[in-house]
């Protein structure tokens, strides 16, 4: 190749965009769509006619952010289509292995993402002009849970030691060891972020959601569990489909999910905010008191007194960051080898399901297996497809609450209250652009 | 001895968009590439580069572009300063999700806080960006020799003895 040096304006990225859309009539906010660009549909048909055993690869490639979450999912839809059930020292590094991604996902979303919108700066850069040290702090968060998902996952971004029936290559108690030292540290850290989002101001928004997410008889839920709401939902995975109902809408390229049999769409909200208000006394005590202090939950943690201002999903992350450190902490500390870094399966002709919880909320994936142990179909709903009609309903309450807000102003905030949900909106893509329009016309900003 | 790394940027299941990560491959297939060099996969820059980008002082960055070439076209962008790496028009908006921030979002913020490495680029005119699919469009695929041979020319004008495989190894 001959040497030459040319200017080139963009690096060019997947195409894809965020847009929302609202319409007015006179002052009133008559429809809003919010249009996103969802990979994981495509990629339900690259997954046919793939080995069963190739999944927890290809579909953690889906996303940079979250991909042990989706190992995880594949790997338990895998494994209950096959009767196999992972226990001992190795369900304990899979807990492991997802504490460090949702220290690593909060950290990133709570420090660069949505504490720029509430203390009003224009982003994390300019944030981290004048709060340095601040934004130092969560940056070492993150690169604490890299180091975590290095040792267990192989690397830290895109690991590649998880397989269906376990790992490839399990850590001895001494490589563990360095890693509580850092996790220790963490974990004032991030006592330290909820005291930090706790003093934020937020705006008075609370709603009567309905929360999804799973439920364990004993633990704060990562990968098992019944799938539960406040409202009386509560199934095994295995009817997941017959409850969710996902549906095209003309404006977006992502389907959106609703819950079956219910009255106002069967909108309900997944992520931090749910599974937190839906397992609050599956918290680890230190978890428990500094969600207590940061005025998020009252002593008494009654069901009626749980948290519905979704702004306040901020505390409840770092709160969950709290957790992860703790229980990532105490699955070290119990940690011994086991025997073998997999048990052994066998594919055979069957289906499975399985739901775990991604940083952002619960992520389903079904797999119908054949004999051949070849993948002939394979369903994918992940969290910002259940989460989407929640955040149109957010909007069109908040838009006309801030109606008389210049665009710009409005603009930020949208995107705040967008931010509540820290949407997988695809890795590629940019956000957002605002349109309004008026009287039924749709005008670009 | 600075430190540096090299990162392929983009997606694996998005066709041309894996031209970094496959890019990786094809450098460690044609060359030895010492172990002080850091190879980093990466589909998602904030995420994926932040913790991973500490200490080091140059950055090698190979993605597919939109250059208005041939596609399969390899170009080679460098090395650009600290100041000199602008948010394109495109991304001025900061980004809403985690997943949206890219390389400027990433650089702009590492610069704030004084430590944004000399960035290279290795770009490849991108064909097929827009479907899923594990297989790099023709041209593109054919190009994997000539992207790998750029960056181990970046890596030597960094003062890196990087040494031509005698065999290749096969993916």
């Amino acid at each position: 190749m001959a040497d030459k040096t040319i200017k080139i304006d963009a690096l060019a990225r997947v195409e894809g965009e965020g847009a929302l859309y609202i319409t007015m009539k006179g002052d009133r906010v008559d429809e809003v769509r919010l249009r996103l660009y969802d990979p994981p549909r495509f990629f339900e048909s690259l997954l046919r006619g793939r080995h069963c055993t190739e999944a927890p690869d290809i579909t953690a490639r889906i996303c940079g952010i979250c991909p042990v979450a989706y190992q995880m999912s594949a790997v338990h839809a895998m494994e209950r289509a096959f009767g196999v059930q992972v226990t001992g020292p190795l369900r304990a590094l899979r807990r492991l292995l997802y504490c460090g991604e949702w220290l690593e996902s909060h950290a990133l979303h709570v420090y660069l993402l949505h504490a720029p919108d509430f203390l009003g700066y224009e982003s994390a850069i300019e944030m981290a002009k004048e709060h340095r040290e601040t934004v130092e702090r969560g940056l070492q968060l993150k690169k604490t849970a890299n180091e975590l998902i290095t040792l267990l996952g192989g690397r830290a971004v895109h690991p590649i030691n998880v397989r269906v029936g376990g790992f490839y290559r399990v850590p001895s108690k001494t490589e563990l060891s360095p890693l509580a030292e850092r996790l220790r540290w963490a974990r004032e850290a991030a006592l330290e972020t909820v005291r930090w989002v706790a003093a934020f101001p937020f705006p008075e928004f609370e709603r009567e959601y309905e929360f999804v997410a799973l439920r364990h008889p004993d633990e704060y839920p990562f990968n098992e569990g019944r799938l539960v709401s406040n409202r009386g939902l509560d199934i095994d995975i295995g009817a997941f489909e017959t409850m969710v109902i996902e549906e095209q809408v003309p404006y977006s390229n992502a389907l959106q999910a609703r819950l079956r049999g219910r009255q106002n769409g069967g909108a309900y909200f997944v992520g931090p905010l749910a599974r937190y208000n839906l397992n609050f006394d599956r918290l680890s005590p230190l978890a428990q008191e500094a969600a207590r202090a940061a005025g998020l939950s009252p002593p008494d943690g009654l069901a009626e007194s749980i948290c519905r201002n979704p702004f306040k999903s901020i505390i409840v992350r770092s709160v969950e960051m709290v957790y992860a450190c703790d229980e990532a902490l105490r699955l070290i500390d119990d940690y011994e080898p086991p025997e073998t870094p997999a048990v052994e399966v066998r594919p055979v002709a069957a289906t499975g399901s399985a739901c775990t919880e991604a940083p952002r909320g619960i992520l389903y994936h079904r797999y119908d297996i054949g004999g051949d142990g070849l993948i002939r179909t394979a369903v994918i709903v992940p969290p910002t497809s259940q989460n989407q009609r929640m955040i149109e309903d957010d909007l069109r309450r908040f838009v006309q609450q801030h109606v008389k807000l210049s665009k710009e102003a409005l603009t930020r905030r949208c995107e705040q209250a967008i931010r509540n949900y820290d949407p997988c909106i695809s890795c590629a893509t940019h956000f957002l652009t605002l349109h309004i329009g008026s009287d039924g016309e749709r005008a670009a900003v | 001895m600075p430190s540096i790394a090299v990162v392929g940027l983009g997606n694996r299941l998005m066709r041309d968009d894996g031209i970094g990560a496959r890019a990786l491959d094809a450098l460690a297939r044609r060359y030895v590439v010492p172990p002080t060099v850091r190879l980093i996969d990466s589909a998602a820059p904030m995420a994926g580069l932040l913790a991973e980008l500490d200490g080091i002082d140059h950055l090698i960055v190979i993605d597919a572009v939109r250059g208005g070439g041939e596609p399969g076209a390899v170009y080679r962008i460098g090395r650009l300063g600290r100041a000199e790496f602008e948010r394109p028009a495109s991304t001025n908006r900061p980004a809403c999700s985690s997943h949206g921030a890219g390389l400027a979002d990433l650089t702009a913020l590492l610069s704030a806080l004084g430590r944004c490495p000399e960035i290279r680029i290795v770009g490849v005119e991108a064909d097929e960006l827009s479907d899923a699919g594990l297989e790099l469009s023709e041209p593109v695929a054919a190009a994997l020799p000539r992207v790998a041979d750029a960056v181990a020319g970046e890596l030597r004008r960094l003062g890196v003895v990087i040494e031509e495989r005698k065999v290749y190894r096969h993916a």
